[in-house]
């Protein structure tokens, strides 16, 4: 499987100029707020059609600006979960999982539909959700089921954004390890937006780093954590602690976290290396 | 000293006066309806020649109108709540104007637009269709008075639901239409049985739009509030029965459609038995 996009639009205040290609397995997309994470992943979806832009998966295009094509977004097969994960709040969960098989051309009898739902549920081995609404599961648990949802029509490709963010610190270690064992096993190429490092981690997929609506750098965690492209990749990474100010003269604006590193020595080190007014300093943890 | 809690009880006991007083003024007219008739007053009210057929074209017409509204209203509401742009907006404040005009300036203007000599007289003429004084003008009234409500509040509901559900119904391969009848719809249903029910009683209770625009004449286009009207005039207790029973009616409807809640709104929506073979209350 092989996927590949690009765009070229101004869709509200954001310029969007990106490339991106890929294949199986999960792909992360980094980027600080506004930088057009949500907006790339609706675009790829079909939701929103860019003025300049192609969308080809395993070789059949799906969208493209100068032929005029565009599979509109139900005859795509692209999987989708949002942050909040969209759950249709009137339907219990085995029908939110089925709603997939209750309309299109895929459309199936209810009594089959819903047994798909239930396989799919049983593999994630969380049957029990079956009869309950949105409201009365855990976000672990509505995680579950958006995802069981996205996954039972076999998608193309899966969109998750942010998909551990709405959840609480240990649940969402559970559900990472989940998320990285299914996604494993079905080896589906996925786009998984994130803000958390760890999950770069878990997953261990490309990172491609967006920053108004461009990609400024790409790699795996570890390349981009041996050279950040710009100090968003360095924060991101854990490279860098603090951000200071040296002066020309070399003297700190301010001072560095308290207890990390012994500032006046390593602001000295530094110095020859100073040509512009403004230099950020970025630290790594060794070992 | 100046204590400093004074301030705030004195203003939770002003507030809890000036609320008990709306209740009060809200809620007496009703006793005040009820206790000033007798049984046998409330028979003959039942019996006047002019009762029957009043009820009965209240019912049908605010039957018609609200299903038109419902019909034309849903897709606006819909369209208003998505849409960003100016044309939205300017259509959005042409929707609440009628809230904000007098019915009786409804009813000249609904002349002015339907009537013979009006904007759209010499078209309808044309083709032999003339509204004023028509069961039609009725309805067209209560449209125009009680649209709005409907609109407003369906407006709103359609606002509250997240565009990700729409996203998601569609990649999971429905139609824009499909998402909009199977998710969008349910989820705003709540707000829908509201503005549909404000939007009946706005309608049952139409008059001076009516009066000036359909006329008074019984069996055409008297409804109910115009029978009152004319009652009023000869026999006070007549017109108290007809109040009454225009009252019951509105309030039991009101009551009714405003208890309807889905399954899924409930606190402890209840489980089926078992989700395989269970037919469920898929749309």
């Amino acid at each position: 499987m092989s996927f590949r996009f690009c765009v070229r639009d101004t869709i509200g205040q954001l310029t969007l100029d990106i490339d991106i290609r890929g294949g199986n397995g999960p792909h992360l997309l980094v980027g600080p707020n506004g930088s057009g994470k949500s907006t790339l992943l609706r675009a790829i979806a079909g939701v929103i059609r860019p003025k300049f832009g192609k969308l080809e998966i395993n070789g059949e295009t799906l969208f493209c600006s100068n032929k005029g094509l565009d599979i509109p977004c139900e005859k795509r097969h692209i999987g989708y979960v949002p942050q909040g994960y969209g759950l249709f709040p009137h339907l219990r969960a085995i029908d939110n999982i089925a709603f997939g098989f209750s309309t299109g051309a895929t459309r199936q009898s209810l009594r089959t539909r819903r047994k798909a739902a239930q396989d799919i549920l049983k593999k994630m081995t969380c049957t029990t959700l079956a009869d309950r609404f949105p409201h009365q599961l855990s976000g672990g648990e509505q995680q579950r089921v958006a995802l069981a949802r996205a996954l039972l029509k076999n998608p193309r490709i899966l969109l998750l954004d942010e998909p551990l963010a709405a959840l609480d610190a240990a649940v969402r270690r559970t559900m990472r390890s989940f998320l990285v064992h299914h996604l494993q096993s079905t080896g589906i190429p996925t786009i998984i937006v994130t803000h958390d490092v760890r999950d770069a981690q878990a997953f261990d997929g490309p990172i491609w780093v967006l920053e108004k609506g461009k990609i400024v750098q790409l790699g795996i965690l570890a390349s981009l954590r041996a050279a950040p492209a710009t100090d968003f990749v360095a924060e991101f990474t854990g490279v860098l602690f603090d951000r200071n100010e040296l002066e020309p003269n070399g003297s700190v604006s301010k001072n560095l976290s308290a207890g990390l590193v012994s500032t006046p020595d390593v602001v000295r080190s530094c110095q020859s290396n100073l040509d512009t007014h403004r230099t950020t300093l970025g630290i790594r943890k060794s070992g | 000293m100046k204590p400093a809690l004074q301030h705030p009880i004195n203003l939770k006991i002003l507030g809890w006066f000036c609320a008990t007083a709306l209740v009060i003024v809200l809620a007496l007219p009703i006793p005040g309806l009820l206790l000033s008739i007798s049984p046998v007053d409330l028979r003959a009210g039942v019996n006047h020649p002019l009762f029957t057929p009043a009820l009965w074209l209240s019912l049908r017409t605010t039957c018609i109108s609200l299903a038109l509204i419902i019909l034309c209203g849903v897709p606006l509401a819909w369209w208003l709540a998505r849409s960003s742009s100016r044309l939205a907006r300017v259509v959005a404040l042409v929707v609440d104007l009628p809230i904000v005009i007098p019915p009786a300036v409804v009813g000249v203007a609904l002349l002015q637009a339907f009537g013979r000599q009006g904007l759209l007289g010499p078209v309808l003429s044309a083709f032999g269709i003339s509204i004023p004084f028509t069961k039609t003008a009725v309805v067209l009234a209560q449209i125009v008075v009680s649209a709005p409500f409907f609109v407003q509040a369906c407006a709103n509901a359609f606002r509250k639901i997240e565009p990700d559900l729409i996203i998601v119904a569609r990649t999971l391969g429905a139609s824009p239409a499909s998402a909009f009848i199977r998710i969008a719809v349910p989820i705003a249903l709540p707000g829908l049985i509201t503005g549909a029910s404000l939007a009946w009683a706005r309608s049952l209770g139409e008059f001076g739009a009516t009066l000036l625009f359909a006329g008074n004449l019984t069996g055409t286009t008297q409804t109910m509030p115009l029978a009152i009207f004319s009652v009023l005039e000869s026999d006070v207790r007549i017109a108290l029965v007809f109040s009454i029973v225009l009252t019951a009616l509105g309030a039991f409807l009101l009551f009714a459609l405003r208890l309807i809640k889905p399954a899924w709104m409930l606190p402890g929506a209840y489980p089926c038995t078992d989700p395989i073979t269970s037919k469920g209350e898929l749309p």
